[in-house]
């Protein structure tokens, strides 16, 4: 089983990572969350001058060909700096745009001259023809870059059927409005369609469920990756506390309260990781096993980030339910994750579905 | 079915695995795995089955894969063990015979052993003519192993032992045990350990048989009384004991992995959750709930085999298992017990139905199964000690 990095795989790593330490160190988090109406503007700007939000389209349509490696490489970068994920959510735009082929390709060209593209994914929206063409009605909630991106992309539904239409944000009957959540790193809007005005039906039928799958399958990757950053830097703020605080005498990682406590979130964030890396892999690669591999890896991966924050949070103690640290930051990025691109329920009853591919061996 | 174990496989480990499993399956007792098969009836016949198992994977060119081709043994990579593994537990094979000498002792020899140890003892361990016990636990040393008692006092060209061992697995069938003994008496308590090679039928060794929870009679307590061993038996250096035995710890905890019998063990439960119970009730895999835990364990088996083949390319890449390792070891140890209890809660009856007596080559005994996993997280250091390596050498954090 082969499912490390390569070296082009550890450069991208390496690049993100350093261009978000200097760009968007924690403690700057933890000041811009507070805010009101922070943008992300500049750290888009210097994302996007490396050319991350064309780099999960293959090669022949411009792109880096980082696959879905990639995209949980640079969603695994962001989580661990906590930082807006405007670039991960163009990724996932991009990736349903290439999906739905040579309709999308104007499109493309207009992301690659740097505007920005948002999908909404879940059906909440239902389509009908009309004499001047077609219009989209419905809400979809939570959806990331939507207050941004010029291009939504909406999956909604056509004659009973899945489509996959583009609307223009501005466009009459479009509303995208500021959704607060549990997480104050991330933007995230509610979406509502009266009667919106389509400006493309880019797939429909078989075309547009496969287009949609993929995109979902990047989505819900992507929110795996950015839990399992999130929570190996939790795990890490938790560790070097342990390490020096002392009470009664003692550093507190000496006892095994403490100790235990940690190793079980080791064991945790390894596992997932272990199943993220290999479920990106196994998509990439178009491995029969891939989906059931997405849905056990965003799982744990939600698990895992939930308990990595919470224990983070329990660990510091006192300090820890301040925002003088950012323990606090990782267990609510945790969550979004957890309830996004399908709770951990949705997909423990979609592998609940599917378990005579488990027997398969 | 296709498989789904070629996963990311490069060609050559994709046919290594269907060579392994076309082995297995031309090679397996007829019937094996299905409820048709009739396991041996008496202790005697059972371990005189394995044996002949034993000789039929060394035959095969199977036994100590990993071990040096002038030992017996196949010369290829912990990469294709870890398939065979793999492949063993999907054809719910016996387990070689000794895991003591193939897992443990095999490998102390080859990388600390004498030429002569080489010689003389590997390759009866891979025949499986001999088997090794382990005489490392006391009463008083478990956990803390190296509070060890047991004293070797040297006398001319031979060493005089007396004490005591307990947890010592199939010690009454064994020829040879592997024994931790304290040599010097002054030096802090890690330092002053050496290990020795030990006949089972030397003179002033007793053994008394323990009964198990599992109602195998594997354990025994062994007792010397001024056993005398020639000083050629002596594992490495005198007094290198402990370093020796940590060392053969971690690949033990390596090669006696649990994530694929957790994964075999899954498999066997959600096929036993979609049979239909004899009273005509529905199949427990009806029910959303059973559906949901299933899916849960299916999630931390994919982890645990996954996590397993990568810390297989670490320890290739490194030479060595390192503490990292230890984490697989408690998940999956953890794992198969919580796969094992689960059984009760989603099959009802026919979760408890059944004698806690050792079953092989039929359908699962959900009794033997669960009571077995108890074992898990206890031997080869408990899951509160695999906590504490990790947490202090992997973790940092202070002891």
């Amino acid at each position: 089983m082969n499912i490390e990095e390569t070296e082009e795989h550890k450069l991208l790593r390496d690049t993100v990572r350093t261009l978000l330490q200097s760009s968007l160190p924690v403690d700057k988090v933890q000041k811009l969350v507070d805010v009101e109406g922070w943008d992300d503007g500049e750290l888009w700007d210097e994302l996007s001058a490396i050319g991350l939000s064309g780099m999960l389209l293959p090669e022949s349509s411009g792109g880096g060909g980082f696959g879905f490696a990639g995209l949980t490489i640079v969603a695994e970068e962001i989580g661990r700096a906590l930082a807006p994920d405007a670039v991960v959510a163009n990724g996932v735009g991009t990736i349903l745009l290439e999906a739905c082929g040579g309709a999308a390709s104007p499109l493309l060209r207009s992301v690659a001259d740097g505007e920005r593209v948002a999908a909404a994914l879940g059906r909440g929206a239902r389509a009908r023809t009309t004499a001047g063409g077609s219009v989209v009605s419905g809400r979809c909630a939570l959806v990331p870059e939507a207050g941004k991106a010029g291009i939504l992309v909406v999956e909604c539904d056509l004659g009973g059927g899945p489509a996959v239409v583009v609307l223009r944000r501005g466009g009459r009957g479009v509303m995208a409005a500021d959704a607060p959540t549990i997480d104050p790193t991330r933007r995230r809007y509610d979406v509502v369609l009266e009667e919106a005005e389509v400006s493309a039906v880019l797939a429909t039928g078989t075309e547009a469920a496969s287009a949609l799958e993929r995109a979902r399958t990047a989505e819900t990757l992507a929110a795996a990756a950015d839990s399992i950053g999130a929570a190996q830097k939790a795990l890490d703020l938790a560790v070097e506390y342990a390490k020096v605080r002392e009470q009664f005498d003692t550093k507190i990682g000496a006892f095994q309260s403490i100790k235990h406590l940690l190793v079980d979130t080791y064991v945790a964030v390894k596992n997932a990781r272990a199943a993220m890396l290999y479920a990106s892999r196994a998509v990439d690669a178009g491995q029969a096993d891939g989906a059931l591999a997405v849905m056990a890896a965003k799982v744990l991966a939600g698990q895992a980030g939930v308990q990595a924050g919470a224990n983070a949070v329990q660990v510091l103690g006192g300090i820890g339910f301040t925002k003088e640290v950012p323990a606090h930051l990782y267990l609510r990025r945790a969550k979004l994750n957890e309830a996004s691109a399908g709770s951990t329920i949705e997909h423990l009853k979609g592998i609940g579905d599917r378990l005579e591919e488990v027997l398969a061996w | 079915m296709e498989t789904k174990s070629s996963s990311l496989e490069s060609p050559e480990q994709r046919a290594f695995r269907m060579e392994v499993r076309r082995w297995f399956e031309e090679n397996l007792p007829p019937g094996w795995g299905t409820p048709v098969y009739q396991q041996p009836k008496t202790d005697r016949e059972m371990i005189d089955f394995l044996r002949a198992w034993q000789r039929k994977l060394y035959d095969g060119g199977w036994a100590g894969l990993s071990w040096p081709r002038e030992y017996g043994g196949r010369g290829v990579t912990l990469m294709e063990q870890a398939i065979f593994l793999e492949e063993r537990d999907r054809a719910k094979a016996p387990l070689e015979w000794g895991v003591v000498g193939i897992g443990m002792v095999g490998p102390m020899l080859i990388h600390e052993g004498s030429e002569q140890q080489r010689r003389r003892y590997l390759q009866p361990i891979l025949t499986g003519e001999e088997l090794w016990c382990q005489g490392f636990s006391e009463p008083n040393a478990g956990s803390d192993l190296a509070a060890l008692r047991t004293r070797a006092v040297r006398d001319g060209d031979e060493f005089v032992i007396s004490g005591q061992k307990v947890w010592t697995s199939r010690a009454s069938d064994a020829q040879l045990m592997i024994l931790l003994a304290r040599t010097d008496f002054e030096a802090p308590k890690h330092k002053g350990i050496t290990a020795f090679i030990v006949p089972v039928d030397s003179p002033g060794l007793r053994l008394v048989p323990i009964q198990q929870i599992n109602n195998t009679n594997e354990f025994c307590e062994v007792f010397l009384d001024s056993v005398p061993v020639p000083a050629e038996n002596v594992i490495g250096a005198v007094n290198q004991g402990w370093q020796i035995a940590l060392r053969t710890l971690s690949y033990e905890r390596v090669v006696t992995t649990r994530a694929f019998e957790a994964r075999r063990m899954l498999v066997d439960l959600v096929r036993a959750c979609m049979s239909r119970p004899p009273d005509g009730r529905e199949p427990s895999i009806s029910d959303p709930i059973v559906r949901s835990q299933l899916a849960q364990l299916h999630c931390e088996v994919q982890a645990a085999r996954v996590a397993y083949y990568q810390g297989i390319a670490r320890v290739m890449k490194a030479g060595a298992p390192g503490p990292e390792e230890s984490a697989g070891k408690l998940h999956t140890s953890e794992l198969c017990k919580r796969i094992g209890d689960t059984a009760s809660a989603v099959l009802g009856p026919a979760g408890v139905r059944g004698r806690v007596e050792q079953s092989i080559g039929g359908d699962p005994s959900w009794p033997y199964e669960y009571v077995t996993t108890l074992k898990h997280t206890i031997a080869a250091g408990t899951s509160q000690v695999m906590r504490n390596i990790l947490g202090e050498r992997v973790l940092g954090l202070p002891r």
